[in-house]
């Protein structure tokens, strides 16, 4: 017995799993196809042990060329048993910190199959700014945007100092709601904001552009570019507009089947091969997937083009460097002691096709 | 003195030296302990277990060694029975490389039980004790120490002294010629200032004088050295068996947090070295770093092991040590099977101690201090978290890490 509790202690005295990042490993094939901007972390848990998962959305870059790109500072977005909370982080002399100002979403009834908030990073002039949208089938009417801006290089992290914020969304148009939003890349320094309002079964898309004072949009002098039926009596569509506003794809959620239509101005045509819910319409006009993991690409008949696991990664946003423009991925690595590690890949639009799994 | 005196002085103590060095193994010592058999037995003795009985007997062995100037015991299997007469019983004792033997019976009941004493001397060919005992209260199984056994040790340790060589013969003594059979080339020690080599034909001789104990020790490379006490009385002839050595070695192991693993050991025949292949998975296993106490991750590693026994094959333990590359590969959830990106491959070095558990089954103990080379310094250092403490690992920068702590521990089948 003595001699069992010999061996014994030693044992447990050095019982611990060697370092491994299954993240790591199953991304590798794919982030050798992609440019690795930079390794960022390691960041405690927002949330400490609560926290189920963290998505990593750098700063959108203002580097004109993308080996002049560096990963300083960017907004986390952690899951939570019961909600989602945003805060800021960046990378000071020494290590990584994070934002006092923490902003937290309650996901109360919330869809699987739609996000009940979409953050999207914005194009970054001297702050670094996030919308967060929220959009609830429950109560259209109540749909909003917030603006978060922190100060670069280190904060402080805030709601945007605007009248309005968070704003109605009902406020951008002619007091439609708004059922979907895009957010599309023109150039490295500003976005174009499409939204789908609905008014009694009549869809309508607007254009707006981000207000600078009183409220996150403007209220008044927003375009209305066309109106659209739409193709059944719900309350959560996905809607995007081609760079040149010829072409729109509406998608919706029926019954865990993803339906996607396109409608070129006259009349809609369903597109039966896109089965997966479309997170973006790139500036090449292709649309992408990440549902459950998978990048899927298709073109704009709707035509598969390309699907390779993600390994983990996660889409983050497209964005110009310089004039060309790139996709973004974000790793999130976790480790013990409720640590994260992010890394951040970027990889040209046009190479996007030709991805290998 | 001169320096031709002290010369001589120095060599005439080199040889006196390497005559009492070789000659330790060709006969008993001077006035060498005597070897004693014994054997204990339970007659009709209600209320004691078997349990306790091989308490009793190894308290009776440890009282006969610990006494002073007393005979050396060799303990008789308890489960085997002592044979019942005297020719058989001083057969035993002459296998057992013993020169008389002691048989002890205990009977009787709990409270009181009685013990037979019955012993016989090999060299005088008489008995010399025939006697029993009876106590008035029950062993102290439970505190054994306080059993000193003084009715019967001192008895038995004046009885059989050490003696000097000459004890030995009943008569003028008597040059036996022994013939010894073994597998040629093997090399016997322990019966001439030289070992002896045996020869093509399988045998080789040596005039001994008879009677008196003997022991030697065979050696040939592919074969367990053989280890043999005897008792030497006429005979002319000796057989001496040699098993082949285990070629092939499995291991059944647990790595650190009981992160189980087997390999396979190619022990190479013509000297001790081995070749050893390896694998360990990381699916299950204690974590007592990862905020759990359980941990499973898809990870495993290959290890291929060049190494060395320092300690001879027929020693109660072994010694040994090697070193070799070790390569990890994943099979991560959404991903394919591959090389570990973190920490792809290692240099192991061992040192083992390893001793018999049950026949060809062995148990054994590895300290396995580890380097390994890393493409992701930035993100292994962040996997220990953000207060820098990297332990058990020691990171040197730009692409090692170190962990000095390492250990494998379990059990060796020897086919």
């Amino acid at each position: 017995m003595k001699l069992c509790l010999l061996l014994l202690l030693p044992v447990v005295i050095v019982a611990c799993a060697p370092p491994y990042s299954a993240e790591l490993n199953s991304s590798a094939a794919l982030a050798h196809q992609m440019t690795l901007l930079g390794t960022f972390g390691p960041v405690n848990s927002p949330d400490g042990n609560s926290t189920t998962a963290i998505k990593f959305l750098p700063v959108k870059p203002t580097a004109a060329t993308i080996d002049a790109l560096t990963v300083q500072s960017g907004f986390l977005v952690s899951e939570n048993p019961g909600r989602e909370s945003l805060c800021f982080a960046y990378q000071d002399s020494s290590e990584v910190q994070t934002s006092d100002f923490r902003q937290s979403f309650p996901l109360a009834g919330a869809d699987p199959n739609y996000p009940l908030y979409e953050y999207d990073v914005i194009a970054t002039t001297t702050t670094a700014n996030i919308l967060v949208f929220h959009l609830d089938a429950a109560s259209i009417g109540n749909n909003t945007v917030q603006l978060f801006t922190a100060a670069l290089p280190t904060g402080p992290f805030q709601s945007a100092p605007l009248t309005t914020n968070p704003q109605f969304l009902t406020s951008i148009y002619g007091s439609q709601s708004a059922l979907a939003v895009q957010v599309l890349p023109v150039s490295s320094a500003t976005d174009k904001f499409n939204f789908l309002l609905v008014n009694t079964g009549i869809g309508s898309e607007v254009t707006a552009a981000l207000a600078a004072s009183t409220s996150v949009f403007p209220t008044s002098g927003n375009t209305l570019s066309r109106s659209l039926t739409l193709p059944a009596s719900a309350n959560r569509f996905l809607d995007y507009r081609s760079p040149d506003d010829t072409l729109s794809y509406l998608g919706y959620n029926s019954g865990g089947q993803w339906i996607w239509s396109r409608w070129d101005g006259s009349s809609m045509l369903p597109l039966g091969g896109v089965t997966h819910r479309i997170d973006a319409l790139l500036t090449d006009g292709d649309l992408i997937s990440t549902q459950d993991g998978t990048l899927t690409i298709y073109d704009l008949n709707g035509t598969e083009v390309n699907s390779v696991s993600l390994g983990g990664m996660q889409f983050c946003y497209e964005a110009y460097v310089g004039t060309t423009p790139y996709v973004f991925f974000s790793l999130s690595m976790g480790f013990p002691h409720e640590n994260w590690l992010f890394r951040v890949y970027a990889i040209p639009t046009s190479a996007l096709r030709d991805l290998k799994g | 003195m001169n320096r031709k005196c002290a010369s001589g002085i120095a060599v005439a103590c080199l040889f006196l030296a390497a005559q009492w060095i070789f000659a330790e193994d060709q006969a008993p010592d001077q006035n060498a302990p005597r070897r004693i058999l014994v054997a204990v037995e339970k007659g009709w003795l209600p209320g004691y277990s078997s349990e306790e009985m091989a308490i009793l007997q190894r308290s009776f062995m440890t009282a006969l060694s610990d006494a002073e100037g007393g005979p050396s015991p060799v303990a008789y299997g308890l489960s085997k029975g002592f044979p019942g007469s005297i020719k058989d019983r001083n057969k035993a004792a002459r296998d057992a490389g013993a020169d008389c033997w002691l048989w002890v019976k205990f009977s009787g009941f709990r409270s009181g039980p009685s013990i037979r004493v019955v012993s016989y001397d090999l060299i005088y060919d008489i008995t010399t004790f025939d006697f029993s005992r009876s106590r008035h209260e029950a062993f102290p199984i439970m505190d054994i120490s306080r059993e000193r056994w003084d009715d019967i040790v001192p008895l038995i340790a004046k009885k059989y002294p050490a003696l000097g060589p000459l004890a030995y013969s009943r008569g003028p003594p008597a040059a036996v010629t022994l013939t010894l059979r073994a597998h040629p080339g093997t090399l016997i020690a322990g019966l001439s200032p030289k070992p002896l080599t045996v020869g093509p034909d399988g045998t080789t001789s040596v005039d001994l004088p008879s009677p008196a104990p003997y022991a030697l020790r065979a050696t040939l490379v592919g074969y367990v050295p053989t280890r043999k006490a005897f008792y030497l009385d006429g005979q002319t002839e000796m057989t001496v068996d040699q098993v082949k050595s285990p070629w092939l070695y499995i291991d059944a192991a647990a790595l650190d947090g009981l992160f189980p693993g087997v390999s396979a050991t190619y022990a190479v025949p013509i000297f001790p070295g081995f070749v050893r292949v390896g694998y360990t998975t990381f699916r299950a296993g204690l974590a007592l770093n990862r905020d759990q106490f359980l941990t499973s991750l898809p990870l495993s590693q290959f290890t291929l092991l060049l190494g060395w026994y320092a300690s001879p094959e027929d020693s109660a333990t072994r010694f040994y040590a090697g070193a070799g590359p070790l390569l990890r590969v994943t099979l991560p959830p959404e991903g394919t099977f591959t090389i570990d990106h973190l920490l792809p491959w290692g240099i192991q070095c061992i040192a083992g101690w390893e001793f018999g558990l049950a026949g060809s089954l062995h148990a054994f103990f590895e300290f396995a201090p580890t380097l390994y080379s890393t493409p992701e310094p930035d993100i292994l250092k962040a996997s220990f978290g953000t207060d820098s403490i990297t332990l058990p690992y020691l990171l040197f920068p730009p692409s090692w890490a170190l962990n000095p702590f390492e250990l494998r521990f379990g059990v060796r089948w020897m086919l």
